[in-house]
């Protein structure tokens, strides 16, 4: 069974002038153990939504996620246990240090005391935050903010990190720290699902692809099988080509 | 405490103690600024008293256009009228020499005259404080006769009623100089001027003087103090967290919202309590070391209790956790710091109503005040400030306290929860309440039926005071109104609100058939029911005495019905209650507690709710326990039909024995009255078919209720 499960799920909102529109519109997924898996797509694609479905953050107006064998919805305990989430915007608390930051969350995941420090120690040492694991957040660099907000996501030690746009907004450096590090706990046999726009980094990443357009999937699948499908090399001219088929198809439509 | 609520716990207090706003808040305003705030208010309270003696003031008297400027016969005819009043006051020390405000030397010294054209034109523009009229009243003997002395003030000028008192006196003691003088010449004593010298004495001691004085001021202050204290806290735990991003993170955490809010909620009431203990030491130290002991008790009658001060600040803990509990659970709702602060604004305006009408004087602990939020800790306080203290009172104030906070932090977790309140857009927080986008539902959810039965309580409490029979009038009409009123308010209003959330009605107010099973228990429990009833009244009138009023409104009843169709009473009385009341409390509200509660905890709860909405809360025992059986019935056989059979039969019974004397012959108790015990046979009969009905409910159905109950949900 694969570890990542989404069965048509569907959010919708209600919109200022009173309308409805449905931010998410039967997404189906499944992701299998030890695959990254780029969720791609236009701002406003419904991505975030997406990602907050499968983390139990947002209830699926229909719909269900089944993520390690738990159903989100009955059980959001188990499945928190399971994921680590890393938020678009880098929220930490500004008056806590990098260091305390990552005590304080271990405790909440009730790691074991003594796991608590030998986790906290491992993830400093390998996002390489030694030089300001004791700074105050509020000081940090966007990078260094980033790093300390991944840190936090994989302290509890999840099955699953669902990561929204990781590396949005990063220096060439602290984005080479984080693309590393997603590769080397892909090693380690995690399942990582990942929404981006840079999709030339997608393509070097990630084993499989989602494109979303305006809370529907496009298409799904490897590099090599969209490759079939639309006869375009690379990742961007994949999804333009798609991008206009869609359009078009809407134009057509409406003639 | 759970360690997760720990963890929060130490994490919130330790990065709100590192925010300079909250140590600036919540240490340096008492420690600093409070003290000053009190010696620089009453420093300059002493400046402006003491301006206020030595004012100059100017009087008007008519300005005559015959004589010379200089010389105008009014202004001498006054001088000359103060002078002598210095003279007496100097030689015989009338009143009190040192009162220099109303009769001393200094107020006639700083006492000016001015001749005006037009008196109550000059008191009006300013140009003098009090203007003069004397005239003499004619009198056919000649000499000596009354003179009348007209003073002219502005009294919404301060300093001009202030002349005119001061003026006043002056002629006072010139009158009584006079009167004097002639009881003297006729050899009369002194004594006549006043044959009835009255003393007043104070018996009161010292503290209980000084805890009048501080009892009126230092709780408002205190409660107004550990509300500010919470505040900032309160909005940066919740809205500020949401704010900033970091709300999103702790909610995918492994962490039920409840120890999240439990522990943000507790560091919240720690601030509070630690800003209230913080205000009350230095509160205390100012007034013991800014010498206001010694002002205050000049004259050895006053003492302020300082003592008093630590166990006051024991009642207000429980305050401080239930303040703390409100302000989180508004600023949950609130998306940003700025709104919080908009949220905050009403909620404290709205304490302040109580606490500013338990702070005027002639406001008692008493009944329903007790309950009072805010009101109650503020009288508490006031009474242990005049040293006494009722334990029966401070239970009373720390129980309801504590009630009320804890139902406040079940709703602050309820609403911090909620994925509208997570996500900082206001489309989802509509979503929330948008009809469409709700799943339909089998039972209403707790907090529909919580909040739904918070605000119909005061509204049915309204409606019921507002119908009261006034004087004179017939009881009956009160009951024609309730019953027209009934369905709306419990009947109508929760079936609207359970369409609008998508709730299955039929499901929600149990609308089905019952097995004939229950309809036997329901019928058994309905006939016994009342001799249950009426043996807890009697059982309570023992313990503590019913007052007589209450046991002669039965008498008022029958009375109201004389001469009316057996069948009114029955129907008002019987069955429109029955119908309604068991659709809203055993329907609705039991439906919304019984997915998350146990059976017992559940049907223990709605009896309790039943009770206190039926207003005389003397019968509280009776109408709970009534409660308990009908919520076991209703429980038991998942339909509203038996418990509205039993409900119904119960009061029919009670109505025809009432009504209808051939009955209570039959019955056998035509002579017993409202604290009386039954005859022990109808006690038999009525334990018998009580213990019928419930066996017959629960027999055979042991372990089903809330576990069936939420797999049929």
């Amino acid at each position: 069974m694969p570890i990542i499960c989404a069965n048509e799920l569907c959010k919708t909102f209600p919109t200022p002038d009173g309308t409805l529109k449905n931010a998410v519109d039967k997404i189906s997924l499944r992701i299998e153990r030890g695959t990254i898996y780029g969720l791609l797509g236009p701002n406003g694609a419904g991505k975030t939504t997406t990602l907050r479905m499968l983390s139990g953050l947002v209830k699926p107006t229909s719909g269900e996620a089944i993520i390690n064998g738990n159903n989100v919805a009955d059980d959001p305990f188990a499945v928190k246990h399971d994921i680590g989430f890393l938020t678009a915007n880098t929220g930490l608390y500004q008056r806590l240090s990098p260091r305390e930051t990552l005590y304080y969350f271990a405790r909440l995941y009730a790691l074991p005391r003594e796991q608590i420090e030998r986790r906290v120690e491992h993830l400093i040492d390998w996002l390489d935050m030694h030089t300001f694991a004791d700074l105050r957040c509020g000081a940090l660099s966007t990078g260094q903010k980033q790093r300390t907000s991944i840190a936090r996501a994989l302290v509890g030690d999840p099955v699953v990190l669902i990561m929204d746009e990781p590396t949005l907004g990063l220096d060439v450096l602290s984005n080479r720290i984080i693309l590393d590090f997603i590769r080397r706990e892909h090693d380690e046999g995690k399942t990582i699902i990942l929404s981006t726009h840079y999709l030339d980094e997608a393509e070097s990443l990630c084993d499989r692809f989602g494109l979303m357009h305006e809370g529907q999937l496009m298409a799904e699948g490897t590099l090599a099988e969209l490759q079939a499908d639309t006869g375009e090399h690379k990742l961007s001219s994949i999804f333009l080509k798609l991008f206009s088929d869609v359009r078009g198809e809407d134009e057509n439509g409406r003639l | 405490m759970n360690r997760r609520i720990l963890t929060i716990y130490t994490k919130e207090l330790t990065e709100l103690l590192r925010d300079r706003r909250t140590l600036i808040a919540m240490i340096v305003v008492p420690i600093a600024l409070y003290p000053l705030l009190i010696i620089g208010s009453v420093h300059l309270l002493s400046v402006r008293g003491g301006e206020f003696k030595v004012q100059q003031m100017t009087i008007g008297v008519q300005h005559d256009p015959n004589q010379p400027d200089d010389h105008q016969p009014a202004i001498t005819d006054l001088q000359r009228k103060l002078q002598t009043a210095r003279n007496i006051i100097r030689e015989n020390r009338i009143g009190d020499p040192d009162d220099v405000v109303s009769n001393g030397l200094e107020s006639i010294e700083r006492m000016n005259i001015v001749a005006v054209d037009d008196i109550t034109h000059a008191v009006e523009a300013g140009i003098c404080n009090v203007g003069v009229i004397i005239d003499r009243e004619a009198n056919q003997e000649g000499e000596s006769s009354q003179h009348i002395v007209t003073l002219k003030y502005d009294k919404a000028e301060m300093r001009s009623e202030g002349a005119a008192f001061r003026l006043r006196r002056v002629f006072e003691i010139l009158s009584r100089n006079v009167t004097e003088r002639i009881l003297t010449g006729e050899r009369l004593p002194l004594w006549i001027l006043d044959p009835i010298r009255v003393n007043t004495e104070n018996v009161a001691t010292p503290q209980k003087v000084g805890g009048m004085v501080l009892g009126t001021i230092v709780p408002l202050v205190l409660v107004l103090m550990t509300i500010t204290g919470a505040i900032y806290p309160a909005i940066d735990l919740t809205a500020g967290e949401r704010e900033r991003g970091t709300l999103e993170t702790l909610i995918v955490c492994p962490v039920p919202p409840v120890d999240l809010i439990t522990g943000k909620y507790l560091v919240v009431a720690t601030v509070a309590l630690l800003g209230a203990a913080l205000n009350l030491i230095s509160m205390g130290a100012t007034l013991h070391f800014g010498g206001f002991t010694e002002m205050i008790g000049s004259n050895g009658d006053t003492e302020l209790p300082l003592a008093v001060l630590p166990i006051i600040l024991i009642i207000l803990v429980p305050f401080a956790m239930f303040f703390s509990a409100i302000m989180v659970a508004v600023c949950s709702y609130a998306r940003t710091f700025k709104e919080a602060q908009n949220y905050i604004m009403p909620v404290i305006l709205a304490a302040l109503i109580p606490a500013g009408i338990a702070a005027l004087p002639g406001t008692e602990i008493k009944g329903v005040n007790a309950y009072v939020p805010v009101m109650n800790v503020v009288l508490l306080a006031r009474e242990m400030l005049l040293g006494h203290f009722e334990w029966l009172t401070i239970a009373q104030v720390m129980f309801s306290t504590c009630v009320y906070a804890g139902a406040a932090v079940i709703v602050a977790s309820k609403v911090f929860s909620t994925e509208a309140a997570i996500f900082a857009d206001s489309a989802s927080l509509k979503a929330s309440f948008t009809r469409r986008l709700m799943r339909p539902a089998e039972f209403p959810s707790a907090t529909l039926v919580l909040i739904t039965t918070a605000v119909l309580f005061p509204a049915w409490m309204f409606i019921q005071f507002s119908i009261q029979p006034a004087k004179g009038e017939s009881v009956l009409t009160t009951f024609q109104t309730a019953a027209w009123l009934m369905p709306l308010a419990l009947v109508a209003i929760p079936a609207m609100l359970l369409w609008y959330f998508r709730v299955n009605c039929i499901g929600a107010m149990k609308l089905r058939l019952p097995r004939p099973r229950h309809l036997l228990a329901a019928t058994f429990i309905g006939l016994g029911g009342w001799v249950l009833a009426h043996e807890l009244f009697v059982l309570q009138h023992a313990i503590s005495p019913v007052p007589p009023e209450v046991l002669s409104s039965n008498a008022l009843l029958t009375q109201a019905f004389e001469g009316r169709s057996l069948w009114l009473p029955i129907l008002l009385i019987a069955i429109v209650p029955a119908v309604c009341e068991e659709l809203f409390f055993r329907g609705f509200i039991l439906s919304g507690l019984q997915e998350t509660m146990k059976k017992w905890p559940a049907i223990i709860i709605v009896a309790c709710v039943f009770a206190v909405f039926h207003i005389v809360l003397i019968k509280f025992l009776l109408t709970a326990g009534l409660g308990v059986l009908l919520g076991l019935l209703c429980w038991q056989s998942r339909s509203i039909v038996p418990s509205i059979i039993a409900h119904m039969l119960n009061n029919g019974v009670v109505v025809l024995l009432a009504f209808w004397p051939t009955l209570e012959e039959f019955v056998g108790v035509g002579e017993v009255g409202a604290t009386d015990h039954l005859p022990t046979h109808i006690i038999a009969i009525g334990a018998a078919l009580v213990v019928a009905g419930v066996f017959t409910a629960t027999a055979g159905t042991q372990s089903t209720g809330g576990v069936e109950a939420r797999i049929h949900a």
